[in-house]
């Protein structure tokens, strides 16, 4: 009972700690509620509303003269660029997962007994593998769509590679934060056995994870859905290109429409990716 | 050392571990003859489960040796079943029986192996052997505690190591299944030397040749069965202050970390 007051200044510490933090970062950003409520931004707000409504739901804009120019194409190709984009991810971040996982490359059961020279090149592959996939992560999916856009021009292809190198970074790391987490007795049961490292990572390890490698990447697919809608802000196809148009042109209701499309597209794909987790068990 | 039967001779000598800063196993040494069969019983935490697996070639001594007939063992020489947890939850009985299979295959073969259906193959038979001929496509986080100790001694059995070693075999079993499971072992082992970790004292005078006490990873005794007496047995499990005088019968053993009143410090 006694350490009771000294936690509690503790906590005081880091309560003052944190309110200075945000005072500061307030007055960095010139944070200003008051401006939200000044009778010229209210008055402004109200006009943009209204200039958005009712949402523009002509055919021409829905399905434009040639399909490919309409919104409901923009639509379907923003779930394509995150389809392919999320499955080139996982295609690349299945082997790079396996490099970078200590327990594969040098720790734990599959190592018992096992080189020196053995052990100091799997630490080499795993730290390299590990700073590659940290390095695609760090970098934001729209960054790596402009880089993409610079390289190989404007279209939906550019959007693909851009979020299959920042999701390989990001479901590289996971999945190979599952396999270093998983059982070492079960990996061992099956590495005693007379199994190959190969045969012991195959039947020991991976079982263990597929279910939540499986339930992961159907989430990832579902933020891959929000990052293609914007990354048309940057010419990398999908619906983006829609919203930056719109807002360029002034046609404020086409926005309107577009944002309620991106809204429906996300409601989809949570429900789609919960159906599909249900199904995983 | 000749050895006419083609029976493998063990000699386990000054054999020690450490596993994270404590010492569980001090300079243990044993052999084991041709044809013998062991049971290896003391409270929980003395050092059975690192012994068995130490033997297996899970885990290296820090000092010591362990060999076969004179020569360091092969990999799979020595065939443990490892405990009931250690299968693969979201796989069938069948596959995960068929992990054992792994030794002799090589190759993309020996990869794929265990995806595979395989309808009347010898994995398919020991699991019938063990009582679970109707589970096989049973994925085993829906199998019983028991059943999946039986899956683990099929799983051993079916990779056919020349010499045969079993963790706590009989755990979460009723009293018939123990004995069956241990009829079951003598059977399919034939003239194979067996050792298996015990909790069971009474399964361990009935069933077995010799029995080694452990106690505070050390041995305590070696001796032929006749010779062990009840007074042994009970000084065995009196040394684990908490222990109780049937443990194989009480719900659970006390944790080890929780010796020294954590609650009330």
């Amino acid at each position: 009972m006694g350490e009771l007051p000294s936690v509690r200044r503790r906590w005081q510490g880091r309560l003052v700690v944190g309110a200075v933090c945000l005072v500061v970062s307030g007055w960095i950003v010139s944070f200003d509620p008051a401006k939200l409520v000044a009778p010229t931004a209210r008055q402004q707000l109200l006009a943009f509303v209204q200039s958005g409504l009712p949402p523009d739901l002509s055919r021409s804009y829905l399905v434009g003269r040639t399909v490919r120019d309409g919104l409901l194409w923009a639509i379907v190709e923003t779930l394509a660029i995150s389809i392919v984009g999320t499955g080139l991810a996982v295609c690349c971040a299945v082997p790079a997962s396996l490099l970078s996982a200590s327990s594969v490359t040098h720790e734990g059961p599959l190592y018992v007994g096992a080189s020196e020279w053995r052990l100091v090149s799997g630490r080499l592959v795993h730290t390299g593998v590990r700073w590659l996939l940290s390095f695609c992560r760090a970098v934001p999916a729209i960054v790596w769509g402009v880089l993409f856009v610079t390289a190989l021009g404007l279209g939906p292809f550019a959007g693909v590679l851009a979020l299959a190198v920042h999701n390989t970074g990001v479901l590289g790391k996971l999945f190979a934060d599952f396999l270093e987490e998983t059982d070492p007795l079960t990996t061992e049961a099956v590495a005693t056995v007379g199994a190959s490292r190969l045969q012991a990572v195959c039947h020991g390890m991976v079982p263990q994870i597929t279910a939540t490698v499986a339930s992961y990447t159907v989430y990832r697919w579902e933020c891959t859905i929000r990052s293609a809608a914007v990354l048309g802000f940057v010419g990398a196809g999908g619906i983006g290109y829609h919203l930056l148009l719109t807002v360029q042109r002034l046609q404020y209701q086409r926005l309107t429409t577009a944002i309620i499309a991106v809204f429906g597209l996300v409601l989809l794909s949570d429900w789609l990716a919960s159906r599909v987790r249900a199904s995983l068990g | 050392m000749s050895n006419p039967s083609g029976s493998p001779f063990l000699r386990v000598s000054g054999v020690t571990k450490r596993l994270s800063g404590t010492t569980v196993l001090s300079a243990i040494s044993f052999v084991v003859a041709p044809g013998e069969r062991i049971a290896v019983v003391g409270p929980s935490g003395v050092g059975k489960t690192t012994l068995l697996r130490l033997l297996a070639g899970g885990l290296t001594p820090d000092a010591g040796s362990i060999t076969v007939d004179g020569t360091p063992p092969d990999p799979h020489q020595l065939q443990l079943a490892y405990q009931g947890t250690t299968l693969v939850g979201h796989r069938t009985a069948l596959a995960n029986v068929r992990v054992g299979e792994l030794a002799t295959q090589s190759g993309v073969a020996g990869l794929l192996a265990p995806f595979g259906g395989g309808g009347t193959d010898r994995a398919t038979e020991l699991l019938r052997a063990v009582g679970l001929g109707d589970k096989t496509d049973t994925r085993v986080d829906q199998l019983s505690a028991g059943q999946r100790q039986r899956v683990a001694i099929a799983r051993a059995l079916l990779a056919d190591g020349s010499i045969v070693l079993a963790d706590e075999p009989t755990a979460n079993l009723d009293p018939q299944t123990r004995s069956s499971i241990l009829e079951l072992l003598d059977t399919v082992v034939g003239s194979r030397p067996l050792l298996v970790a015990l909790h069971d004292i009474a399964l361990a005078t009935s069933r077995f040749d010799r029995v080694i006490g452990m106690a505070d990873g050390t041995i305590a005794f070696d001796e032929p069965v006749a010779n062990v007496t009840d007074g042994q047995m009970a000084d065995l499990f009196a040394a684990d202050s908490e222990s109780h005088p049937h443990p194989s019968v009480a719900p659970s053993s006390p944790s080890p970390t929780r010796h020294g009143g954590g609650w009330y410090g």
